[in-house]
């Protein structure tokens, strides 16, 4: 029923406190609903800024989150086309039709589990805030039209949900609630941070040879930016 | 109503509040034209509540009908505000209202009109202010009239309100967006000067707030600098 989906995912998200619940679990709840009701295998809540993802902030387990992460480091996949369009992508066969548009990716470890990928952007006209990535596994069905319908409806209500997140901080502060639940992602603009001065480059250059260094030694972004901020590892030596 | 298709278009056009170049008081200088029109009114005009939820004067058809509502806000007293104060609409002749408004009855007697109408712009809990419509002519307005003027000011206000709530949601989304680009700047400079002076992640974040306050600058302005300058 339409008319109710709106209400039945508001309703679903509702914490004792409000309207919203409790802001720091908000992210997660969205996920959880997408898996107790959307019937995903996995969902991703991460932010956007300038069409490019800067941070997750939410994800239900390791099946999402490395399809999420390995879409970032090849900086290719549905969630990185739906945040430069602003428009959903839905590719239910990532091993069929998927792998034309994005071999590297789909023959990446990380998306073998991966059967179909989903990303819809919290979006309002052209101003897009973050993504919502849903994946189904191996022995899952693909999504029905009802189900995407519904996902569809968590999306707009996630964008409401993040604008409340942000609502009432002043200009370029950031909601803590966001701040917090991204530090794993910080680490990584950190490390690129110190790899622009190893490698005297542009910072969006470091970001790029940071992906292409874990790509080449297996290893997530998130790994190699801890190694690099803990000066474990360091692109001035590697002569990489 | 004699014409339907003005009927139509003033429906339509008050709906219309998902524009570019939307203006309020653009908005509801249309609402207030369109209500003369179709009621048959002399004059007409709105006013709407401000931040402080104090009732301004933000559409007159005339001089005449500004005065008037300027001597309302002055008297604190007149159809116009009671229609926003009991969030229902307002039917008068002046002849039976000396008691009502001992203030604004004269006035507006002396400026011309013998009936005033005022309908409330309201939905649901939320009342934004009110339509005024006054008549020369010594007639009130019959039911459906009655009926058609609320209509207007309710298919007004819910365009108002619309229009409203994606204004606050793309201001916010903008926010939310600058916000984060900083939040990326400043990562990045914490790690640009960590790696260049050989320091911790704290004390490069220790070192930009200092850049910060001293130079008079932002966080932001100063690691996008730092960001810009790779750390020099």
């Amino acid at each position: 029923m339409p008319i109710d989906r709106r209400q039945q995912v508001v309703d679903a998200l509702r914490g004792v406190d409000g309207a919203w619940g409790a802001p720091e679990t908000l992210a997660s709840r969205l996920c959880d609903f997408c898996l107790e009701r959307v019937r995903a295998r996995g969902a991703a809540v991460s932010v956007l800024s300038n069409h490019d993802v800067v941070a997750v902030i939410a994800s239900s387990g390791n099946l999402v989150a490395d399809f999420v992460e390995a879409q970032s480091r090849y900086q290719s996949g549905p969630s990185i086309e739906a945040a430069r369009s602003g428009v959903a992508v839905l590719e239910p066969d990532l091993a069929g039709r998927g792998l034309l548009r994005w071999p590297r990716l789909v023959t990446d470890p990380a998306a073998s589990r991966v059967a179909g990928a989903y990303a819809f952007p919290l979006a309002y006209g052209a101003v897009s805030i973050g993504l919502l990535d849903l994946v189904t596994g191996r022995d899952d069905r693909e999504l029905s039209a009802d189900q995407v319908a519904l996902a569809l409806t968590v999306s707009e209500v996630a964008f409401e949900g993040l604008l409340w997140l942000q609502s009432g901080r002043a200009n370029d502060d950031l909601s803590p609630t966001i701040a917090s639940s991204g530090e794993q992602s910080w680490v990584i603009h950190q490390a690129a941070g110190m790899v622009a001065v190893q490698l005297d480059v542009a910072v969006t250059d470091a970001l790029q040879a940071l992906r292409d260094e874990a790509s080449a030694r297996r290893r997530t972004v998130g790994d190699l930016a801890e190694a690099v901020v803990s000066r474990q590892f360091s692109f001035a030596e590697s002569g990489a | 109503v004699t014409n339907l298709g003005e009927l139509a278009g003033a429906f339509v056009e008050l709906a219309d509040t998902m524009v570019d170049e939307f203006d309020t008081v653009d908005f509801l200088d249309t609402l207030a034209h369109r209500s003369m029109a179709l009621l048959g009114g002399t004059s007409a005009g709105v006013m709407l509540t401000d931040h402080d939820e104090q009732l301004k004067i933000v559409a007159s058809s005339d001089q005449r009908m500004h005065a008037v509502e300027l001597m309302q806000l002055q008297a604190t007293e007149g159809p116009c505000l009671d229609a926003f104060r009991t969030r229902a609409s307002v039917l008068a002749r002046l002849d039976e209202s000396r008691e009502r408004w001992p203030l604004f009855t004269p006035s507006a007697h002396d400026s011309g009109y013998q009936v005033v109408c005022a309908f409330p712009l309201r939905l649901r809990r939320q009342t934004l202010g009110a339509l005024n419509l006054f008549r020369a002519e010594d007639r009130l307005p019959d039911p459906g009239e009655a009926m058609l003027g609320q209509a207007l000011a309710d298919v007004a206000t819910i365009g108002l309100l619309q229009e409203r709530a994606v204004r606050e949601s793309t201001i916010l989304a903008e926010q939310l967006q600058r916000a984060l680009s900083s939040r990326v700047a400043i990562e990045q400079a914490k790690g640009m000067l960590a790696e260049r002076h050989g320091i911790d992640l704290q004390l490069a974040f220790d070192t930009l707030r200092r850049r910060a306050r001293d130079t008079n600058q932002t966080l932001s302005d100063i690691a996008r600098q730092v960001v810009g300058n790779r750390g020099r």
